[in-house]
């Protein structure tokens, strides 16, 4: 009996580093196996969550991870650093996670306003081109180097995201996805239209990073046999994600993330507790923008080439629909949306044409099944205080 | 006795309709009543006060400062706290989250340090913690059981009072109560009125308290105005304003 209890014990505790390791091999078939693969892991994910959720599994599965947490981030890590390997080294496979990480580091910022404050921006995308460009052109007409252009992408994206959300303290619900919708359209426009923002023919040659010296461009040698560059981006990529995703986290258990939550059930109940809604709301969006701002610049300085298209309302939809089926308000459950879906898109190519309608089928279907997204808001339990 | 909050000629119209008409009224440190019909203006009175409104006209002083501009959060920084008429909590928070909510102005962890250092604010949030379960007891001990339930599942006067010590944590030198009791039957209403008598004891907060029910205003009020379309109709002890003339036509509709 007891020894019985000892060993499901320590069961129960490698279980975090178990589910981080079925979660990357998942992720990896997902990438690697046919569109059909990629389906039947999503399925199956949805099945899961739904029948943890029923018997508490879910719950408890976050404690146990609260409680590992050093060892369960050891895994993670370890799984990201060997990912490349698992991806068998193909590029085209190795791609498919680089913009994986990047639309989720985009997600995540949107995730502040949709999720934390219920207000849906439809100009995600735009922010994200707003990055991309400013990284290229710091880049490519003043030469600096990339990463002054992602430090400019930053700096000019946390100001646009104050432009972006002063509508948001004017105007609610549909009124401000309107405007959103305005400055999405505005920014295409603005671009196409602008010759010395390469106009309607982007931008080529946008240099890559480079780290000690070493072009992130560069594809490596590993014990003989060739690594393509991508893996140099998965790293960097990746690492920017955890970071971001740790902000995330911070954010949603202070007052800043519970003052948003107020924000979104009641402005006037939100602003008798001393909540400064001006400053709060504008956070909200300039956090989130340097979100898009960062994957932006990462994406420009990948891809070396940017055209408006990469930036134009379909991708807006494509971001709010990963906060919707990861998981409002959880930065853990958008990020998992965020690469479910890129890796679903990039599947659908074989349907050319009929790409984004199946798109929407697949989300259609997984929102009506569980409606509250895939892994969705947490109350919030503080890890303290516990023994009053 | 010092004056805490000082209204001068008080005034709001809503197009043709004057809700508050030039009321001038001042308190100290005492539980003022604030009765009248219904549509007399009780409510658009503390949205005043509270900085909800903007007043078309007069000026409202606090602690001698004047606040008649000021924006709802400053007037809840200042130390002004309130509660709603229909309860008001989160309901998609719990009753620890809607607790700490009231906290929000004493918390001065910005939000970059949030974002740099887990451990300061944990260590804020930890205190904040025991101070709004400390609250909380006050009114009900269960409650601090069920800090991590939501909102909806608890019953509405135990609502009423976390909406009352969602205002009281941040130990507020004006407490703006708009009808605590509405909703709640006999016995309920005296359970409340109790808890406010033991607070008020405990913490001598003063409390703007409008209500419905004279046999609670005649128990817990120092002071009553009487307010009856937007103007005040007579003021002083229960006694006093029960004997007005004026009043008991407004009462009966004239
Ligand atoms: N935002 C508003 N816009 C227009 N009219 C308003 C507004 N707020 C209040 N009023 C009007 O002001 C008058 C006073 O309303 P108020 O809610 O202050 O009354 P009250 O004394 O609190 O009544 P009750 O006892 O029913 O709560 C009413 O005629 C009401 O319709
Ligand atoms: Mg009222």
């Amino acid at each position: 009996m007891t020894e019985n209890k000892i060993y499901t014990h320590k069961i129960e505790k490698l279980l975090p580093s178990l589910g981080v390791v079925v979660f990357f091999a998942a992720l990896a078939v997902a990438i690697t196996g046919s569109l059909w693969s990629t389906l039947i892991i999503l399925i199956g994910m949805t099945g899961l969550l739904i029948y943890g959720e029923k018997h508490g599994q879910v719950d408890r599965a976050y404690i146990r991870v609260e409680e590992r947490r050093s060892s369960t981030l050891t895994v993670l890590i370890i799984c990201i650093v060997l990912l490349p390997f698992i991806l068998k080294g193909n590029s085209y496979f190795l791609h498919i996670a680089v913009m994986a990480g990047i639309y989720a580091i985009v997600a995540l910022g949107l995730n502040f306003q949709i999720g934390s404050m219920g207000q849906v921006n439809f100009a995600p995308a735009a922010m994200f081109g707003v990055g991309a460009y400013t990284s290229a052109m710091v880049t490519v007409r003043l030469g600096a180097s990339p990463w002054i252009g992602l430090i400019a992408a930053m700096i000019v994206t946390a100001g646009m995201g104050i432009v972006f959300g002063f509508p948001a303290l004017k105007t609610r619900g549909f009124y401000f996805s309107l405007v959103t919708i305005a400055l999405q359209t505005i920014f295409i426009l603005l671009v196409v239209n602008t010759e010395w923002l390469g106009g309607p023919n982007g931008i080529p040659g946008i240099p890559a990073f480079s780290l000690f010296g070493q072009s992130l461009k560069k594809s490596g040698m590993l014990l003989g046999t060739p690594i393509p560059y991508q893996m140099n981006y998965i790293y960097l990529t990746f690492t920017l994600l955890l970071l971001l995703i740790v902000i995330s986290k911070r954010l949603y258990s202070s007052r800043i993330g519970l003052a948003w939550n107020a924000i979104e059930e009641d402005e006037i109940v939100a602003s008798t507790q001393g909540i400064n809604l001006t400053k709060v709301k504008l956070l909200s969006f300039s956090i989130g923008s340097v979100f898009a701002g960062i994957a932006g610049s990462l994406y420009a300085h990948y891809t070396s080439f940017i055209g408006v298209e990469d930036f134009d309302f379909n991708k807006s939809l494509i971001f709010i629909c990963m906060v919707l089926l990861g998981g409002m308000d959880n930065p853990i459950g958008v990020t998992i949306g965020a690469i479910m879906l890129t890796v679903i898109d990039e599947k659908l190519r074989i349907f050319a044409d009929y790409r984004m309608l199946m798109y929407s089928i697949i989300l259609i279907v997984v929102l009506v099944v569980r409606s509250q997204g895939l892994l969705p808001k947490r109350n919030r339990k503080y890890p303290l205080g516990e023994e009053n | 006795m010092d004056t805490l909050l000082h209204t001068k000629n008080l005034t709001i119209h809503f197009g043709g309709l004057i809700a508050v008409d030039s009321v001038s009224c001042s308190m100290g440190n005492e539980v003022l009543g604030l009765i009248g019909p219904n549509g007399s203006g009780k409510t658009t009175f503390l949205n005043l006060v509270s900085g909800i409104y903007s007043s078309t006209g007069g000026k409202i002083e606090f602690q001698g400062q004047d606040i008649t501009r000021l924006k709802t959060h400053e007037i809840r920084s200042a130390g002004i706290a309130r509660t709603f008429q229909t309860n008001r909590l989160c309901e998609k928070l719990t009753v620890l989250d809607n607790m700490l909510l009231g906290l929000y102005s004493k918390q001065n962890t910005s939000w970059w340090k949030v974002i740099l250092s887990q451990k300061t604010h944990y260590r804020e949030l930890k205190e904040n913690i025991s101070t709004c379960l400390e609250v909380l007891g006050y009114f009900n001990k269960n409650l601090i059981d069920r800090k991590y339930e939501l909102i909806d599942t608890i019953p509405l006067i135990d609502r009423r009072r976390i909406e009352i010590a969602r205002a009281l944590v941040s130990n507020p030198s004006l407490l703006l109560l708009d009808e605590p009791t509405a909703g709640l039957n006999q016995e309920e209403t005296a359970n409340i009125v109790d808890d406010l008598k033991r607070v008020r004891e405990k913490t001598h907060t003063s409390i703007i308290f409008i209500e419905h029910d004279m046999g609670v205003i005649s128990t817990i009020a120092d002071r009553v105005i009487v307010l009856n379309a937007g103007k005040i109709i007579a003021e002083g002890s229960f006694e006093e304003i029960s004997k007005s003339e004026e009043v008991r036509t407004a009462y009966l509709g004239s």
